[in-house]
């Protein structure tokens, strides 16, 4: 289980922009946005990084959270 | 096919099967005393001496043209966009067996027909070939090559997990 805990659904609520929408934006497939969202990734590009920070307007920290592992479990 | 290293590859493996059909061409030709432009061609084997080199040199001969083949179909899927797929890495590994294994026979053949041919006169000749020695150090360099590419296809494959 990984500690790093993606938190991009909590900031596309709040900024009340659509998958969809962030997708196109930023030019990435939504498949692939669905996958950053779940956590299922191995990682992420500091330009895709950069692209969604300039998009949502919001710090990487925002996106991305550390939860120790006996936290999570 | 908008890569240069699939341009090259596509030019190379072009290149790979006119050198196979322009060899195989000049052997047959030798080998059934043909002359090509007014010029006599003649096989020269360094086993020349030993019992049935002929046929060891028709063996190695295609035993060379399987592994230009193989190798014409390592370039044709590197051609087609497949940098380090599994199908590439074994046809990449198949022309190196081929090719260790036309070092190998070049090697032992000549070896195994003294034995078997027997010299009338003398005792029994053992020519090392030194560039068969090189084709066999090469090969195995192949083979590491093969096993890099394998690993270059799981890195290949993680950082498609990235986004």
């Amino acid at each position: 289980m990984m500690s790093v805990i993606v938190r991009l659904d909590v900031m596309l609520a709040l900024r009340k922009v659509r998958s969809k929408e962030l997708a196109a934006d930023i030019g990435m497939t939504e498949a692939n946005l669905s996958l950053l969202k779940s956590g299922k990734v191995k990682g992420i590009r500091f330009a895709t990084l950069e692209a969604i920070c300039e998009r949502l307007q919001c710090q990487p920290g925002d996106l991305l959270e550390y939860e120790p592992e006996e936290a999570a479990g | 096919m908008n890569n240069p290293i699939a341009r090259t590859a596509a030019r190379l493996r072009w290149a790979v099967l006119a050198a196979s059909v322009l060899v195989a061409l000049l052997y047959l030709s030798a080998r059934v005393g043909l002359q090509v432009a007014g010029t006599d061609i003649e096989i020269r084997s360094h086993s020349a001496e030993v019992f049935g080199w002929r046929a060891i040199a028709d063996v190695s001969m295609l035993i060379l043209l399987v592994a230009l083949f193989r190798l014409s179909q390592t370039l044709g899927a590197i051609a087609a966009g497949e940098l380090f797929s599994v199908p590439m890495t074994r046809r990449f590994r198949s022309f190196a067996f081929w090719l260790m294994l036309l070092a190998l026979f070049g090697f032992f053949a000549p070896l195994v027909a003294e034995v078997i041919g027997g010299r009338r006169d003398g005792p029994m000749l053992f020519a090392l070939d030194l560039r068969q020695l090189m084709l066999l150090g090469i090969t195995l360099f192949l083979f590491l090559l093969a096993r890099l590419m394998e690993r270059a296809r799981e890195l290949e494959a993680e950082m498609q997990e990235f986004v």
